[in-house]
């Protein structure tokens, strides 16, 4: 019976060893496998965009690295997951060694020392090619260049020139002003009761970020800003940042309401996107949006024309540098980093990334190619590019824009006036400014 | 397992053997015993890594103020962030907001469950496929529970189709703040049917017929015996219904972030989401495991209330 003991507790001995080993072992191989290896260049692509992803994995890596001596592994991280797992890679020390994200976030991986800046590497680029770059500028916190702008993005007014015939609207001359805008939605809406059917104008109000978003729009449209040239001073709470919230209002509430459907999902919804559906006659949309649209609905997407940026004391919109690209300050592997990015923008290659994914392309010689300005989702905006304004870019943008986003809700919603909300927001965003 | 007999009429006075015997048991012993302890290991250091070490690592975290994406990692501030959490409008929002949603959907599933129990209870013909059926929610994931549900309230999902037939208008149910609400606990109140009636089930089929005959022969009719007999006797059960379905409900999180993400303005934001929120979007995570450990409390209050008001009465 000892023995049998004995001979129990030796093969338990036995397993928990094997057990442990196999632990290292299964560690060890998901270390090499993790592309930790000094010759892998791990990149992460923000969006899971099919067309997106065939052609990186496809064509651009396998171009790369037939010229370049390194491995890519490509990761496509879903945007709404994007952050997320960044800042647990960050803590974890895992993250890749490019990766890409939204203008909003620059400032704030650059002042916790989480990206290097770019500036040594565009130094050695021919001066005309670092000039043909678009978005340069946008890309830059505390004038450093630490985000590479892929591609450029922007909100445009969209609407159904068959809608506009039927009302009795010129389809050639699409509203240009505020005010026209407001008449030319109150002859577009439908209503059955109390309810609207068809919408004469919606704006991106999927949540509250799109909403900040749209409102954007028509604060730059009215001379307004986000912040002061300091980057500390609230400004959206001015005149004419109360003038544009108000003016969002009154589309959505009040007597004379003329748009429905807060919190809809309408960003890249494509078939099913309002204006498809003919629950609206005019949205704001952005050039992916439309891109879907075109890429889904294709018969009504002739039927759909897109405006020159709206005019109130400025002609703008929101829009401006679109998603980029960063090198990790803890990569071990910076100068590949930045071939691949180089990459990335040659001409040839910064054309066919917008002919998969839409948007601007990152190069001004681009404006002028006759492939782009064929493709009716590409050509108005690259045609109002210089006309698009984005987020400032400071540490705490992201944290000031979801207070401002959420007081934007609440004012679209009706549970308090333009002047509140914005007030509220600001007095909000001013503690977390002087917290950071 | 070493059994030691005694002849009959041995002497009982000192065995020669005694203390060879003894130390030949003790060491036995210590070989058993090492043995337990190797044996129970494995499972030892599993929950240790993947559970007691998580834990105590979140407390840690509770107790400072950290954001991943900054250099230098936690910085300790005692229960400055516990404070802070308690003295949120926010957070006490969220948790109104949890309790509303455990507790609505409680009310619709926990009656429901029961009525369907006694339904499938009965013999008829298809009673099988009719249990298969209601349990199927049970089986599907959650997160294709809510996809589908998102696609059936969306403005021309299946529900506005059925109104419109009707001549009614379309209803923003996930979109509007006084619909998104009632609208996520609808779906959730049919995620959990199934399994609550089938736990109900096993209940029912569990109380003795002689009981049942009993009181048939005392002149009980249905209603009676359902309401003197049957519902005493699942008590136990209900109590487990009730606090397991709320332990699970005030963790909510995946329908609600695929359905709402938490709003129109705040009115779907649960804890489980402000959680979230706060870790991955302000990156306080800190303040995140302040608020994780306040929902534990809570839940562990609920569920004591449940139980304790459940079995009062000696419902046990």
């Amino acid at each position: 019976m000892i023995t049998k003991v004995r001979g129990v507790s030796r093969l338990a001995a036995g397993l928990v060893m094997a057990l442990a080993l196999s632990g290292c072992g299964g560690g060890a191989g998901a270390g090499g496998g993790g592309g930790q290896d000094a010759g892998t260049l791990r990149v992460w692509f923000p969006g899971n965009l099919p067309e997106e992803i065939a052609w990186v994995n496809e064509k651009l890596v396998p171009a790369f690295e037939a010229e370049h001596d390194v491995d890519v592994q490509v990761e496509f991280v879903d945007w709404g997951n994007l952050s997320t797992r960044l800042s647990t890679a960050f803590a974890g020390g895992t993250a890749p060694d490019v990766f890409g994200h939204g203008n909003a976030a620059a400032a704030g991986y650059a002042a916790n020392d989480r990206v290097i800046a770019l500036d040594d590497h565009l130094a050695k680029l021919p001066a005309d090619d670092v000039a043909d770059l678009t978005f340069l500028d946008q890309g830059k916190v505390d004038g450093k260049q630490v985000i590479m702008p892929l591609r450029g993005f922007g909100h445009l007014l969209a609407y159904r020139a068959d809608l506009f015939e039927e009302a009795g609207l010129d389809p050639d001359s699409p509203p240009g002003t505020w005010q026209e805008l407001r008449a030319a939605a109150e002859r577009l809406v439908v209503r059955k009761g109390d309810s609207i059917t068809r919408s004469g104008v919606i704006v991106p109000a999927d949540n509250p970020t799109s909403m900040s978003q749209a409102f954007g729009s028509f604060l730059f449209q009215a001379g307004g800003d986000f912040l002061g040239e300091s980057g500390t001073e609230i400004t959206w709470n001015s005149e004419a940042g109360k003038r544009a919230l108000g003016f969002l209002v009154d589309l959505y509430n009040g007597a004379q309401t003329v748009s429905t459907g807060l919190g809809e999902a309408t960003t890249g919804a494509g078939a099913q996107h309002p204006l498809v559906t003919g629950r609206a006659a005019m949205a704001v949309i952005d050039e992916a949006t439309l891109k879907s649209i075109h890429e889904q609905a294709p018969d009504v997407a002739s039927r759909i024309r897109v405006a020159p940026p709206l005019k109130d004391a400025e002609t703008a919109s929101f829009g401006g540098a679109g998603n980029g690209l960063f090198i990790s300050a803890d990569s071990k592997r910076k100068d590949k980093a930045w071939e691949f990015i180089a990459f990335l923008l040659e001409p040839a290659n910064a054309k066919a990334y917008v002919q998969v994914v839409g948007g601007i392309p990152a190069r001004a010689s681009l404006a002028a190619d006759p492939e782009l300005s064929a493709k009716p989702y590409i050509k108005p905006y690259m045609d109002a590019a210089s006309r698009f304004r984005g987020n400032p870019n400071v540490a705490a943008w992201t944290q000031l824009r979801e207070s401002l986003a959420a007081e934007i809700e609440a004012a679209l919603r009706g549970t308090v006036t333009a002047g509140e909300a914005l007030d509220r927001a600001a007095a909000k965003a001013a503690t977390q400014v002087e917290q950071n | 397992m070493v059994t030691e007999t005694r002849p009959a009429g041995a002497s009982a006075g000192p065995d020669p053997a005694g203390p060879v015997r003894r130390a030949r048991r003790r060491s036995l012993y210590a070989t058993q015993r090492r043995a337990g302890w190797i044996l129970v290991l494995p499972a030892v250091i599993t929950l240790a890594l993947v559970t007691i070490v998580p834990i105590g690592y979140g407390f840690y975290l509770s107790l400072t103020s950290y954001n991943p994406v900054e250099r230098g990692g936690p910085r300790f501030h005692g229960f400055d962030g516990y404070l802070a959490v308690l003295t949120s409008g926010q957070f006490w929002q969220a948790i109104w907001v949890t309790v509303q949603y455990a507790f609505g959907t409680l009310v619709l599933a926990v009656p429901a469950a029961l009525a369907l129990a006694l339904l499938v209870n009965g013999r008829f013909p298809g009673v099988a496929l009719f249990r298969a059926v209601l349990y199927l929610p049970r089986v599907v994931p959650l997160v294709a529970v809510s996809m589908i549900w998102l696609w059936l309230y969306s403005h021309d999902g299946l529900f506005n189709y059925l109104l419109d037939l009707v001549g009614l208008p379309p209803v923003n149910y996930l979109t509007d703040e006084n619909t998104a609400l009632p609208s996520l606990i609808v779906m959730r109140a049919w995620k959990a049917l199934g399994g609550s009636m089938i736990i109900f089930l096993a209940g029912l089929q569990g109380i003795p017929n002689s009981l049942l005959e009993a009181a048939s022969v005392d002149g009980c009719g249905r209603w009676r015996t359902l309401r003197h007999v049957i519902l005493p006797l699942l008590v136990p059960i209900t109590t487990y219904v009730v606090v397991v379905d709320l332990i699970y409900l005030a963790q909510s999180f995946s329908e609600i972030y695929i359905l709402t993400s938490g709003g129109p303005l705040s009115s779907t934001t649960v804890v489980n989401m402000l959680i979230y929120n706060e870790a991955f979007e302000h990156y306080r995570l800190g303040n995140a495991s302040a608020m994780a450990f306040l929902l534990f409390c809570l839940i562990f209050g609920l569920a004591y209330l449940s139980i304790r008001t459940m079995t009062k009465g000696g419902g046990r």
